[in-house]
């Protein structure tokens, strides 16, 4: 086996060994089981930089396995936009991990916890590196399994009741793709990814057929993308601890989703194809009803982790509608916002966390004055609402902007309404907890308030929020520079669009 | 010399960012007149001087100093010397931190070369400004930050719109369009005539200017409107054809300011918009003059502030909510009272329908063995080797 065959295999045994492994741990063999985390997070993300410069350097990665009789293989392949989504959830399962062991400090069944976290990862790279359909489904059904026991680890009767919805949901969405995929194959006798979408060379009769293939798949993915009206599980699911709501929210579930979504808009069925079967209008206007949508909800919310809840739903269809809005300016605004939806989301999340585990606040109305009290925490978390919102020079400004250019370069208007109407309800909803943080007066006590020394927090609580904000940044500020996900999305759009 | 030029033109918006940090060893008196050094500095540097950002934003930014930019620099200069002298921002580190925030984002737009970067920089100076409102003593005042963070929301939204459709049809360069359309132009007049407190949408201003200390009114000119203004004389008009749309608003906003309170803040704002609108019908005048104009409408109206000739605060008393104000709050009433009231009593009716069965404690039964991690990793793994097997039979022979 070559290095190149190697390596997206090692890719995942990274995560997949020390979960297995942290599976038998003991609750008590606390310093092993963050050595084993720790060390499987590092080496991942050593593995895919090695994996990123030998592509940019024009190797090829692939791994191919038999898998079932008819030649159907399991195809890893590393190409630049599986690369995008690997070194997300890489870099993002590093700092949730970190996040992860200090919120779950002294809690119950750490060794299941981290080992289904790990599990999670593995699917979700494995999923991102995904060399055809069938791959793809494999994965995506292991990253239900994976995530479920963690959506109802607190094993309480609400988080109970949310698996089951999750499950439902999810293993419902995962029968449609399967089902889509069956169909697919039996018209076109392959299910490898191309760079033209495989069933773009299909017969003129198979055009209703591909019609409702598409649908189906779209309806499969959309369970786990938040489309509406499929996202009803993703509000219950904030049940879960923080590290599995940040998990789920920004580095795996709903991305894998929207990821798919991608892929087979640009890859099954090639954005041409699919285009001209129409499909592509419908998908748009989905896209844009739900981002709608979720930030209407997300305004009505007092919980706050049900108001980022909706806020997910809402700005993970920035990418579906990237993807839909035929032109690379709007591909690249939806690729990208892969990766600042993620970083931005991510710190939220962790700054909710940060508030739940310190002062017991879980509800907008209870964030009066905690600025004061918790500054490094809210100064991240301003900081990603500010992008979410698309100010200037923050990450989220640089997907709408490219966003709202694909849409006029497409002659799609109506599309920088959706984005202007989601921009101003997204200041509506995240603007007031801002200013009730920094600008109103504290209550005289919090509602559960722990004390960590001279720190605000637990440090392993407060460094990743701010390095993620720090990113969220980063990422606006430093769009233009060399190998930043936005000049890495725009390598891969030249090639999707090169004729 | 052309290194430490550039680091002092790179400094002006940047050392009151850093200065925004918490360090020791400086205390919150001397930061803000720090921050103002490097700025003080750069108008002695000579015209035509400009650092390029290439990795920055949209494909790269850059600040520089040219004649007209050099004048709207010394006007901030010297404002913002007045501020810190008057305000006393080092009461508080709070105060402090969105004073030097202000103090950046004003700076940095004066100095940025193409038009993403002075989208960043004054929305940075708006919304700190918004904040120091925010945290200032009296509800008026508060009031007026929330109205005015709203405006500025939307103003900032009808900019994007229009720096999208520049870089459409134009170059992001400074936000000019070779053939501009109408809804651009309009974009950008109502995006800097909101930030600009510009007829009908200056209330929020005169709040702000109202009560003690009376300094708020400058800080209201020298910040929102000085800014607002400069992006008026920047990106329009875009070309030497005159465009009556944009120009009857602005008209408009100048009849209606002058009509409503002659001698007050609004008014000399309504000035202002009132040469702009001017200048939109006969753009060569406004090419040839319009930065002095503006720059000495500027200049005047301060002057004429702080010798108390302006009126800065609402003549009546405090009034109730807007009806802008209660048609949101009846909106978010009906969001988060009325709305899951009606859902929760259709999914009521909807479960009626479904009869409780024992079948619907299968799913329960079933489960609870899953739940035991045990049995979940095993069969997890079971999975795992089932494949491999299935991969390695199923090969061709």
């Amino acid at each position: 086996m070559s290095r190149e065959t190697a390596l997206p295999l090692l890719i995942l045994g990274s995560s997949l060994l020390p979960g297995l492994l942290i599976f038998f741990l003991a609750e008590k063999r606390v310093v092993l089981r963050t050595l084993l985390n720790m060390t499987g997070a590092l080496v991942k993300l050593v593995l895919v930089g090695v994996m990123l410069a030998g592509v940019l350097a024009g190797g090829q990665y692939e791994t191919r396995l038999p898998l079932l009789p008819g030649g159907l293989e399991l195809v890893l392949r590393a190409d630049p936009l599986s690369l995008l989504f690997v070194t997300l959830s890489t870099g993002l399962w590093l700092v949730t991990t970190l996040y992860a062991i200090g919120y779950l400090e002294n809690s119950p069944h750490r060794s299941r916890f981290f080992g289904f976290f790990s599990l999670c990862v593995t699917a979700t790279v494995g999923l991102a590196m995904s060399g055809n359909l069938i791959t793809f489904v494999l994965f995506y059904e292991l990253l239900t399994l994976a995530t479920y026991p963690l959506v109802v680890h607190r094993g309480t009767e609400v988080a109970r009741l949310a698996g089951r919805k999750y499950l439902a949901y999810t293993l419902a969405g995962g029968a449609a793709l399967l089902l889509a995929t069956v169909w697919l194959y039996a018209l076109a006798g392959t299910l490898e990814f191309t760079e033209q979408g495989f069933a773009a060379g299909l017969p003129e009769r198979h055009r209703p057929a591909l019609v409702a293939i598409f649908a189906l798949m779209i309806a499969g993915l959309g369970v786990k993308a938040a489309l509406v009206p499929f996202h009803g599980w993703l509000p219950q699911a904030m049940v879960a601890p923080a590290p599995v709501s940040a998990l789920l929210h920004a580095v795996a579930v709903v991305k894998a989703g929207a990821f798919g979504i991608v892929r087979v808009v640009y890859d099954v069925f090639g954005i041409d194809f699919a285009t001209s079967l129409g499909v592509t209008l419908p998908l748009a206007l989905l896209a844009s009803a739900t981002i709608l949508y979720g930030s209407l909800r997300a305004l009505f919310q007092d919980d706050l982790k049900r108001r980022l809840a909706f806020s997910t739903v809402s700005q993970v269809s920035y990418i579906a509608l990237g993807a839909a809005v035929v032109g690379p300016a709007a591909t690249v605004g939806g690729l990208v916002h892969l990766v600042h939806q993620g970083v931005q989301k991510i710190t939220l999340f962790f700054c909710a966390g940060n508030l739940a585990e310190t002062l017991g606040i879980h509800r907008v109305s209870e964030m009066n004055g905690v600025g004061r009290r918790m500054p490094w925490t809210m100064a991240a978390f301003t900081l990603a609402a500010f992008g979410m919102i698309g100010a200037p020079p923050l990450a989220g400004f640089i997907s709408k902007w490219y966003l709202g250019l694909g849409a006029l370069e497409a002659e799609q208007g109506w599309v920088m309404l959706v984005l202007a109407g989601s921009s101003l309800l997204n200041a509506a909803y995240f603007l007031p907890i801002v200013h009730a943080a920094w600008f109103r007066p504290p209550p005289a006590r919090w509602p559960d308030e722990r004390r960590f020394g001279r720190l605000e927090t637990a440090w392993a609580l407060l460094l990743p929020p701010l390095v993620t904000a720090l990113l969220t940044l980063l990422l606006g500020l430093l769009a233009a520079a060399p190998f930043s996900p936005l000049e890495w999305t725009w390598f891969i759009v030249e090639r999707e669009y090169a004729r | 010399m052309t290194g430490l030029a550039e680091m002092l033109l790179l400094a002006a918006p940047g050392l009151p960012l850093l200065l925004t940090l918490p360090g020791p060893g400086l205390g919150l008196r001397w930061r803000l007149p720090l921050a103002l050094l490097p700025a003080a500095a750069v108008l002695f540097l000579p015209a035509g001087l400009q650092v390029a950002l290439p990795w920055m934003l949209l494909g790269g930014s850059g600040l520089g100093l040219d004649a007209a930019t050099r004048g709207w620099l010394a006007a901030a200069v010297l404002f913002w010397a007045l501020l810190i002298r008057a305000m006393k921002f080092h009461r508080s580190r709070r105060a402090t931190t969105l004073a030097l925030l202000a103090l950046a984002g004003q700076l940095g737009a004066i100095l940025s070369v193409e038009a993403a970067g002075f989208l960043c920089f004054s929305s940075l100076m708006g919304y700190a400004f918004c904040g120091l409102l925010a945290g200032a003593p009296g509800g008026r005042r508060r009031h007026a930050a929330r109205t005015g963070l709203a405006l500025l929301v939307f103003a900032d939204v009808l900019l994007f719109e229009a720096l999208l459709l520049s870089s459409l049809e134009g170059t992001l360069a400074t936000a000019r369009t070779a053939a501009p359309s109408n809804l651009y132009l309009v974009l950008a007049v109502l995006g800097f005539g909101l930030r600009a407190a510009f007829w009908p949408f200056h209330r929020w201003l005169l709040e702000a200017g109202g009560g003690r200390p009376s300094t708020w009114p400058l800080l209201g000119w020298a910040l929102p409107v000085t800014t607002g203004v400069l992006g008026l004389v920047r990106w329009l008009p875009p070309t030497e054809s005159s465009a009556p749309l944009p120009a009857l608003l602005l008209l408009l906003s100048a009849a209606g300011a002058l009509a409503g309170a002659r001698r007050s803040l609004p008014a000399a704002a309504g000035l202002l918009a009132l040469g702009a609108g001017l200048g939109l019908l006969y753009p060569a005048w406004w090419l040839a003059w319009g930065q002095g104009f503006a720059l000495a409408g500027i200049a005047a109206g301060a002057a004429w502030l702080l010798a108390g000739g302006l009126r800065a605060a609402p003549a009546e008393g405090r009034r109730g909510p807007s009806p802008a104000e209660a048609a949101a709050a009846r909106f978010m009433r009906f969001g988060e009272t009325t709305l899951p009231r009606w859902r929760n009593r259709v999914l009521a009716r909807l479960a009626a329908l479904v009869p409780r069965a024992g079948w619907r404690r299968l799913p329960e039964r079933l489960e609870a063995p899953l739940r035991r991690w045990t049995l979940s990793a095993t069969l997890f793994v079971a999975l795992a080797v089932l494949l491999a097997l299935l991969a390695r039979f199923s090969g061709p022979d």
